[in-house]
This record gives structure tokens, sequence and C-alpha cells, in this order.
């Protein structure tokens, strides 16, 4: 039932299924209290992550942290209604220090210096905590602390990784193969897009500084070092494919022309390589030609065999010739109207 | 957006009331309209003596039936609504629950973070998720029940 109960808070039941779980809400007191426990987990997962999107998008968008607790401020101030009583100058004293202090902090923490801005919230956290009138912005400094020391962590976790994805691209083994360099674009990208809403510099800087300065810089390298691996993979490919057709069919005595004339064909259908697009077609030709041989000496050969032998060897042949032309002679047909005049 | 979050009794009741509003209409991005225009009128004042959170609750619920209305759906609302209110008074949201989850956040994989800051912080569609992710939509979904899971297990493991 659980199942259900997420995929309606996900918004996923058809509408015979919603209809069905509401009626069986209004009979169920167990279900009604189920469901009501995944939606307050799903209204903490919600108010944990939005708290999340606070923190990280305003500074971004006003430029400091300290427009953000401007608002929190003024919010806390007007909505929430925590009434402001005069409790003499100490009070007045330590609320306008407790801002100054907030303040300081958020700048801090725009720099990225979390450890004073770990400091400075934790001295205003003092401070509002002496009053009960201060409690509302002690329990936003506690929430701002947590977050600050989660920017810390991630901050320190995301330096590590950087520091490691720089190593391993001075080592450059990764390079040696097409799968390598793949695997090290993917995690490098991914690193990118992680680091990106954290503002940090490697994710700023021009890609010209290097790739030692900035992830850009180190992708477009890896990018181009995929890119030419991948070209030298296709010219292999085309070689590969020569090969393989030349062993699958093209064995001297038993050569299935046909086969490879259809080995041939779908490769210049599907391939994506240009250079092997541009070959094929030569190699498919050179099928041609050494069937069209191979039919010149089957012809004379069957000119010194009796009709019925001749009819034998000749039907017998004819699957590894079909589809086989050589400049306008089609072989197959060749070989068909030859068999029919000798059976007459 | 009303950070009422400010305070921790009504955090609280703000917790409680968008998951009885989520419970109800299904549909986060509603619940989430909902929860701001009960809050604000909770804000205009009109509470006198009683049970905060029971006050709030009737609000959303006059809220939720108007948007069923506007909705035109689940005319068998009202009954439920009954249930979810009993089983509000029931449930309830403790700090420790909250800080529980804070922790257990922390420690998600790589891409379990990826695909519940997809789905929570970012609002995205399981289907832009997988695509993000480079995996198919069953899977990232899997990916979002085992995340679930996991986190209500840790949450349950701390408080226990």
């Amino acid at each position: 039932m659980n199942d259900v109960l997420y995929r309606a808070v996900d918004g996923m039941l058809s509408e015979a299924e919603e209809a069905e779980l509401a009626k069986r809400l209004g009979e169920e007191p167990d279900l009604a209290s189920e469901m009501l426990k995944i939606a307050r987990d799903e209204a903490l997962l919600a108010e944990a992550f939005a708290r999340r999107r606070t923190t990280r998008r305003l500074p971004q968008k006003s430029g400091g942290f300290g427009w953000f607790l401007a608002a929190a401020a003024a919010v806390l101030l007007g909505i929430v209604g925590i009434i402001l009583l005069p409790g003499g100058r100490e009070l007045d004293y330590d609320r306008a220090r407790v801002k100054e202090l907030t303040a300081e902090g958020a700048t801090a923490v725009d720099r990225n210096d979390f450890e004073r801005g770990e400091a400075l919230y934790r001295q205003a956290l003092e401070l509002a905590e002496k009053h009960d009138e201060l409690r509302g912005q002690a329990a936003s400094i506690r929430a701002t602390l947590a977050d600050v020391s989660r920017m810390k962590s991630e901050h320190a976790q995301a330096l590590a990784d950087w520091r490691a994805l720089v190593a391993e691209f001075r080592r450059s083994e990764y390079s040696e193969t097409k799968e390598g360099i793949q695997n090290f674009l993917s995690r490098a990208r991914a690193l990118q897009k992680a680091h990106e809403p954290l503002g940090l510099p490697w994710t700023k800087a021009d890609p010209k500084e290097g790739p030692e300065k900035s992830i850009a810089g180190m992708i477009e390298i890896a990018d181009a070092e995929y890119k030419e691996a991948l070209a030298s993979a296709r010219r292999e490919g085309f070689q590969a494919m020569r090969a393989r057709i030349e062993m699958l069919f093209l064995k001297e005595g038993t050569e299935d022309f046909a086969g490879a004339i259809a080995a041939w064909q779908t490769y210049i259908d599907t391939t994506r390589d240009t250079e092997g697009k541009t070959k094929a077609p030569g190699a498919l030709m050179d099928v041609n030609r050494r069937a069209f041989g191979a039919w010149d000496r089957l012809k004379k050969k069957a000119e010194t065999l009796s009709r019925d032998e001749a009819v034998r060897v000749l039907k017998n042949a004819l699957p590894r010739f079909v589809g086989c032309r050589f400049n306008e002679t089609d072989i197959e047909a060749e070989i068909r109207a030859k068999i029919e005049e000798l059976k007459r | 957006m009303i950070h009422v979050t400010m305070d921790p009794t009504l955090l609280q009741h703000r917790t409680m009331v968008h998951a009885y509003i989520l419970a109800s209409v299904w549909n986060r991005a509603d619940a989430e309209d909902l929860l701001q225009e009960v809050l604000l009128e909770a804000s205009r004042g009109g509470f006198t003596s009683g049970n905060y959170g029971a006050w709030l609750r009737e609000i959303a619920r006059r809220r939720i039936l108007e948007h069923a209305r506007k909705t035109k759906r689940r005319a068998e609302l009202a009954q439920a609504l009954r249930r979810l209110e009993e089983a509000a008074q029931r449930v309830e949201v403790p700090d420790e629950r909250r800080e529980a989850l804070r922790h257990c956040l922390a420690n998600l994989t790589q891409t379990g973070r990826a695909v519940m800051e997809g789905r929570y912080q970012q609002r995205r569609p399981v289907e832009v998720i997988a695509q993000a992710i480079g995996k198919t939509v069953q899977a990232t979904y899997a990916i979002l029940k085992r995340v679930r899971q996991a986190l209500k297990e840790c949450v349950e493991r701390r408080l226990t």
C-alpha cells in the first residue's frame, strides 16, 4: 500500500486510483495515519531542500548573504509575529550586535571563509540565546550554522575531488584508451556540474587559463583527446571490418561473395564514420570484381563439363554470387541464364 | 515565500499543515501554494485560544475543499479529510526527527543526492532527473524509492 501512497504524493495516480484511495482514506483510519506520516516526511524533505535552495541561491543573486539575512529578519519580525518588547539597553544592544555579527558572518561565508563565518555566527548565537525575545533569531542562526557547516564540508570535499582530478589529468593514464578518456570526461563533467552551484574558482576560471586552473579547460582538452581516439578507433574499425569480411566470406576457393557484399552494404548503411563510408564502397567494388573473376573461371570450367554436371555445379555456386554486379554485368543473372541455356 | 520557519513551535505546525495538505491534494506544487495561502491567512490573526495546530488545519481544510471544488476532483475528500485530521492529532513532528533527517541527508550517496536534489531542491520531474543522471525513468524512480526508504530507516534508527 505504501507504494500507492508514495505515488499519490508524487501525483502519479490515475483518476480511478485517486478515487479509490480517497474512498479508502475516508474509511480506514490506519491508512490515513500512514498517509499523513508519509506526507510529513515529504514535508520535512521539502523544507530541508528549500533551506538549501535559499542559502545557496540568494547570495548569488543579490551579491551578498546579508541581503538574505535582512530579508529573513524582516519576515521574522513582520510575519511570524515575534513582538520585540522593550527590554532595556542590554537587549537593544545585543539585538543590534546580533544583527552586525550575522551580517559579517554572511559576508565571510560569501567569501567562502567558513571558519570566520562560523565563529561570527557562534558569537551571534551566544548573544541571542541570552534573551527570550531573541529566540527566533537564535533558531534561525542555529539553522544557518548547520548550513554553513555543511557548506564548509561540501567545499572541502569539492577541493579534494578537484585536486585528485588534476593529479589524474597530469598522470594522463586515462588517455591510453578511448574508454579511459570517456570515463575521465564523464567524471570531470559530473564534477563540473556539482561544483558550479558552489561557485568554486575552477568552475569560474576561463578555459584559456589552462586545464589545472579551469575545469572547462580540462574538459576541452580531454574532449579533444576523446575525439581523436574515436576517430582512430573508427579508422581501425574499417580495417577490422575488412579483415573480418575476408576471414568470414572470402577465403580462397570457398568465397561467398553474396555474404561479403551484404556485410559491406550493412556497414555502409549503418556506420557513422565518414572515412568508413568513403572507403567501404571501394571495398564493395573489389568484392564484385573478384566475383566477376571467379564467375569467369567458373564459366570456363562449366564448358569443360557435361551439361548435367555443368548445371549441377552452377546451381551449387549460384548462392555465392547472389547480388553480384561488376561494371554492367549482373553476375547472378548471367549464371541463371547459363543454367537455363544448359538445360535446353 | 513566507518564512515562518524561524520559530520552532511554528515550524512544527507549519510542517504538519504542509503534510495535512499534501496528504489531501496529492500535488506538490498545489500543496505548497495552499500552504502559503493558509500561512498568509493565519498571519492576519484570528486565533484566540485553544489548539493552534487544529486552528491552522481548519483553515487548511477550507482551502483544500475550495481547491477540490475548483479542480472538480475528489468529491470523496470531505470524509478523507476527517480521517486525516484525526491522524494529524496523533502524528507528531518532533524537532529530533528534523535533526535526524538533516544528518541522514548528509550521508546520501552521490546518485542518491543527485536524485533527491533534482526532486526536492530543483523540483524537477522524474523524467528530467532521469535524463540528467543518464538513467531510465523507471530506474530513477526506483532510486528515489530506495533513497526515501533508506532515509526513513536512517531517521528511525537515530530516533531509537
